[in-house]
């Protein structure tokens, strides 16, 4: 069973309208505002933006995205919106849970 | 998420030449090949000259043994 904590958080970011960067396996990025996010950590973005337009201008007409959450490598979180103590107290909670 | 594409076209995107246009016709994909999924703005679509967009093919997602 796999931990529920990382979708709430993320449903925490798109409470707070949060926008994000989604870098892909492939290094691609793509900065939007999360609107959707579920079990298997699949994404939906709204205007989605690639960092680098000129050199990968493959997405670069797309009104929404739908992100498949296996071919996602690292999700950037800006600094203010982090909330680090949520997430080192989280994965405490967590590590605590799989001794028992 | 499988999903059916119809009237469908692939693009092939290359230094040399502008983008070529490919018709695909009728597409049946297996969910687990897709990366990103997304509903396109025509209007913006018109703006561009994909004749004159030259750019690199996107480095590969899945690896071999995928």
């Amino acid at each position: 069973m796999q931990s529920q904590f990382f979708q709430t958080y993320f449903r925490g970011l798109i409470e707070r309208c949060v926008s994000v960067t989604i870098e892909l396996k492939n290094g691609l990025q793509i900065q939007g505002q999360i609107t959707y996010v579920d079990d298997n950590l699949n994404f939906n973005l709204v205007d989605p933006e690639v960092s680098d337009p000129v050199k990968q201008p493959q997405l670069i007409t797309l009104k929404n995205s739908f992100i498949r959450g296996s071919t996602v490598k690292y999700v950037h979180i800006p600094q203010e919106e982090l909330q680090e103590e949520v997430l080192i107290s989280a994965c405490k909670n967590e590590v605590k849970k799989q001794k028992q | 998420m499988n999903c059916v594409l119809q009237n469908s076209e692939e693009r092939v995107y290359s230094l040399e030449t502008g983008v070529q246009f490919l018709n695909a016709g009728l597409q049946v994909i297996r969910g687990d090949t897709v990366a990103v999924l997304g509903e396109v703005n025509l209007e913006k679509e018109k703006s561009i000259d994909f004749d004159k967009v030259k750019a690199n093919q996107l480095p590969p997602i899945f690896s071999n043994t995928h």
